[in-house]
């Protein structure tokens, strides 16, 4: 026998495809370190975490300025987690290195940070507090709370939904996986389709 | 691991792992005969789907290479299946990345292309059983050499890698066991369903009448 047809000889391949795209198809994981940060105040706080397969745990951290100046360094919580003191007003580039080949980087943009964090706010008015159910003052009088602390709370509260939009970016989707086999087999017929015209051009004359 | 990302490695570094994929693709392509495409398209497939499923180990993540696999199955053209495969994980989810895709290549396709053509003649004519340990051989030692490539690629960038290049190597223990499992029970049953898939190319080295016997 000279030849039997390629379908048959491609099951073996073909099933064992089959099976993994089916084990994909359930949480598809991947292999991709990220790190997510922002600005907290007077300090970076973020995650480093491995796209699917959960949080880098024991990595090593690096916060660096724009001329690639080391500000900071320390190591991820087992949680993947960290939090780092930063000021100044330019960009600080976070810096998270598995030592392995993975090495994953965020730039928190300069104007997210405390410019002055070393000198506490000397004139800041003390924050009176808030007036307890006792007091029947309808809400006339509105303790003055610094800006400062107003943008601290608020960072602190869009901080995980900044990340979670970063996560769900970098996710690995069945339909991209679909995706990218289709664009595979699309590449290999398209290249079976000139190599056979060109065989089949070299038989004619 | 093996998809090393864009501004790990240095420059000279970068350019050999680009001028060798090169060289293999250019090879691999004049060689590749047209019939095999389809069974390189689904090798090509598969890998980019297997390398997806990583699984948490220590401080880092592995997942499957299936080099060896590829490279028993289809020879020279895992290069252009890893590269295809590599092409289509850097785009669509950032995996590693486009300048290292050449480095990346090198590392994960030309072990198993090498160790498979070593091992390719034990193939012929052999039981399942003995296919199935040849090809658990082939996949754990491509495995390794791919450990020892990147850390090698690495650590040629950056001296400072060199306590890193132990945790590559310490992650890639499990992975060479799942692997060659994996290629193991892969090969066995191609033994037993279609023998000529895994010893064709041995065959064919053989002469054209063993090929078309």
């Amino acid at each position: 026998m000279l030849r039997r047809p390629d379908l048959s000889r491609m099951r073996g391949p073909a099933l064992l495809a089959a099976a993994l795209v089916l084990a994909a198809a359930g949480p598809a994981s991947a292999h991709r370190l990220k790190v997510f940060a922002s600005a907290i105040g007077t300090s970076i706080e973020g995650e480093a975490y491995f796209v699917g397969s959960g949080p880098a745990a024991g990595v090593d951290v690096t916060l660096r300025d724009g001329a690639d100046k080391l500000l900071q360094s320390g190591k991820t919580g087992p949680d993947g987690k960290f939090a780092l003191p930063a000021s100044g007003t330019g960009d600080i580039v976070v810096t998270v290195d598995a030592e392995d080949g993975h090495v994953a980087r965020f730039t928190v943009a300069g104007s997210e940070l405390d410019p002055a964090p070393a000198s506490p706010p000397a004139a800041a008015p003390v924050p009176v507090p808030a007036p307890d159910g006792s007091a029947p003052t309808v809400a006339a009088v509105v303790p003055p709370v610094p800006m400062a602390d107003i943008e601290i709370a608020v960072a602190r509260k869009i901080a995980p939904l900044a990340a979670q939009i970063d996560a769900l970016q970098s996710a690995l989707r069945i339909q991209d996986i679909v995706g990218g086999i289709g664009y595979i087999v699309g590449i290999f017929g398209l290249a079976a389709f000139v190599k056979s015209r060109r065989a089949a051009r070299d038989r004619q004359p | 691991m093996a998809h090393i990302p864009d501004g790990v490695l240095s420059v000279p570094v970068l350019v050999a792992g680009g001028v060798v994929t090169a060289a293999a693709l250019g090879y691999a392509l004049k060689t590749l005969d047209e019939d095999r495409l389809p069974r390189v398209a689904v090798l090509a497939a598969l890998f980019f789907v297997a390398s997806l499923i990583s699984v948490a180990v220590g401080p880092t993540s592995v997942h499957l290479l299936l080099s060896g696999l590829m490279g028993l199955i289809i020879g020279w053209a895992a290069v252009p299946a890893v590269f295809v495969g590599l092409v289509m994980q850097a785009v669509f989810f950032g995996f590693g990345g486009i300048t290292t895709l050449g480095v990346n290549t090198m590392n994960i396709a030309l072990p198993g292309v090498l160790w498979a053509m070593l091992f390719a003649p034990l193939l012929v004519n052999a039981t399942p059983r003995r296919a199935a340990w040849v090809g658990a051989a082939v996949a754990a030692l491509s495995v390794a050499t791919t450990a020892v490539m990147v850390a090698l690629v690495l650590t040629l960038s950056d001296s400072s890698y060199t306590l890193s290049a132990r945790i590559v190597l310490l992650s890639y223990g499990p992975l060479l066991v799942g692997e060659a499992v994996i290629t193991g029970f892969a090969c066995g049953f191609l033994a037993r369903v279609s023998p000529e898939m895994l010893a064709a190319r041995a065959m064919r080295r053989g002469g054209k009448i063993a090929a078309s016997s």
